[in-house]
């Protein structure tokens, strides 16, 4: 068979295919990658030739299409019964009509309507933050900005704590308003030359101060601050205005310390 | 304009018979099979090598000519290696393709089914003492006249295809034309006179070696002076010549055509649009 000689031809004339561009053109296209099949045929991508990797389709089952195809008298549905009818099985749990599991564990504790949760954000966090140049050291740091660098998560409940992660390495200076704060936490930013103050926000005015475009494209105006419960405020130094202050106020440091 | 059309169809038969005869030393491409033996080209001794395999690194910018309508090299552009040599991913385009044809379809068709038939409200005849078999009516499926099961129904065949990979497939497209070689980049596409006449010589001008002139033509948009308006009247007409703005540039009508012929500023737009990014959160929210 004259196959090798061929296949010597064909591997040397590949190289010419491509000298033919380097006449047609000042500088020769690569076309090293364009031909994968074969080192001798130089396909062109055209709509008749595309195809998907070996694998990528799933073919349907063909149900009840005879005996050779192992899904033939019933259509792998097994013998008569509610699981070879059609229509909805039964849902998710349900044991035939015994007490199902989730009903015969008895219930234990309770659920808290009234509790408030807070986002952690730890010291690490701001740190890499400042290194990687999202933040600015030594300016004001609202919930909003850290929101806009994407250090918090997209669904913020109640509020930010700031929480001593990396306390011992923080060295940026930067004033933080966030909602609560560990002492670790505080002396640490204090320590790098920072000043930590506990503002309150409510539910409505902390979705204010995160989303006000979605008060703008509903054509709302932003809600007037509002006071901390009685039971909560000693735990904040000030009530959050709207929008943010984000200027640094010479007696605001002090205050905050 | 029948004539052209019949002048492209004589230039295909006649480039056909040609690469039939001497298929060794033809300087043609084979037209109805896109397979292409390298055979088919003229051995001959291989000048630039090292310029090639610096240039056959993917990824690496392409240098190219400008050409005028003439032929005639007016200047020299780069093709970013980003987007006009990446590895081309067949799977890829293939994808792009089926999504773009799946979202074409219009979805029209329809069979009726027992109970949209016309009739077959009345039981045909009594349940028990005709000797007869039982009915309900007389649509049901297996009876003539009767409904369809399961027919098609009017719906939408789109499916969805992540951006990134429409992004990817464009790009694959592009690269396969630059590498195939059949990627021109010309300085200004403007016609003038609008006539189809004036088209049609001075693309066979600017590609002389292709018999059958299957072009896809990019400008930059509808109304600029690359082009335009005045572009598309003289091409409306001529056979297997598509134009398109860069804003419309898509994986099926690129590998429809043969040959891809793209303005200078076209280039730079389509360079600009490919790389944009997803807007920073930032950048949206405030």
């Amino acid at each position: 068979m004259p196959a090798d000689l061929l296949e010597g031809l064909i591997s040397k004339s590949a190289a010419s295919t491509q000298c033919r561009y380097s006449l047609q053109n000042m500088r020769p296209f690569s076309g090293g990658h364009a031909s994968t099949s074969s080192p001798g045929e130089r396909e062109f991508i055209a709509l008749n030739n595309l195809s998907d990797n070996p694998g990528a389709t799933h073919y349907k089952k063909r149900l009840g299409r005879g005996i050779g195809s192992g899904l033939g008298k019933t259509s792998g549905r097994g013998h008569k019964g509610q699981g070879a009818r059609t229509g909805r099985s039964p849902k998710l749990g349900f044991e035939g009509g015994q007490t199902p599991l989730r009903q015969r564990a008895p219930k234990r504790g309770f659920h808290n309507p009234h509790a408030v949760t807070w986002d952690p954000l730890n010291l690490k966090t701001l740190q890499e933050a400042v290194e990687k140049g999202q933040l600015q050291p030594g300016t004001v740091v609202t919930m909003k900005t850290l929101y806009d660098a994407g250090l918090l998560s997209k669904k913020i409940d109640h509020g930010i704590k700031l929480l001593g992660t990396g306390a011992e390495k923080f060295n940026k200076p930067l004033h933080l308003q966030v909602s609560q704060a560990s002492a670790s936490a505080v002396a640490a930013v204090e320590r790098a030359g920072g000043s930590v103050t506990k503002v309150y926000y409510n539910k409505l005015g902390l979705r204010a101060l995160l989303k006000p475009d979605w008060f703008a494209r509903k054509q709302r105006l932003l809600p007037r601050p509002a006071r901390p419960p009685p039971a909560m405020a000693p735990k904040f130094d000030v009530i959050g205005s709207l929008p943010p202050v984000s200027v640094i106020q010479p007696g605001a440091a002090v205050a905050a310390a | 304009m029948n004539c052209l059309r019949d002048k492209a169809r004589l230039l295909l038969s006649r480039a056909v018979s040609c690469t039939q005869r001497s298929s060794c030393l033809s300087q043609g491409w084979a037209r109805h099979s896109h397979t292409l033996p390298a055979l088919r080209f003229h051995t001959c001794p291989v000048a630039g090598d090292t310029a090639q395999s610096v240039d056959r690194f993917q990824g690496s910018n392409l240098r190219v000519p400008v050409f005028n309508w003439r032929r005639e090299v007016v200047g020299e552009h780069t093709l970013p290696g980003d987007i006009f040599n990446v590895p081309i991913r067949k799977d890829i385009l293939h994808r792009v393709v089926r999504w773009q044809l799946a979202k074409r379809q219009q979805g029209t068709h329809k069979t009726k089914t027992r109970s949209e038939v016309r009739g077959g409200g009345r039981k045909p005849h009594s349940q028990k003492g005709s000797g007869r078999a039982r009915f309900g009516s007389i649509r049901a499926a297996q009876r003539r006249g009767g409904g369809i099961i399961f027919g098609p129904v009017v719906r939408s065949h789109e499916h969805g295809l992540q951006k990134k990979v429409r992004k990817l497939g464009l790009k694959c497209a592009l690269t396969a034309k630059a590498t195939e070689g059949r990627l021109t980049v010309v300085d200004s596409l403007a016609v003038d006179p609008p006539k189809t006449k004036v088209l049609d010589e001075q693309l066979h001008a600017l590609l002389p070696d292709v018999p059958r002139r299957s072009i896809l033509i990019i400008d930059s948009s509808k109304d600029t002076s690359d082009g335009g308006d005045n572009l598309r009247k003289a091409a409306s007409n001529l056979p297997w010549t598509d134009v398109l703005p860069q804003g419309g540039a898509n994986v099926y009508s690129i590998l429809q055509r043969d040959n891809l012929i793209l303005s200078r500023s076209a280039v730079d737009l389509l360079v600009e649009r490919l790389r944009q990014t997803r807007p920073l959160k930032a950048e949206t929210s405030s």
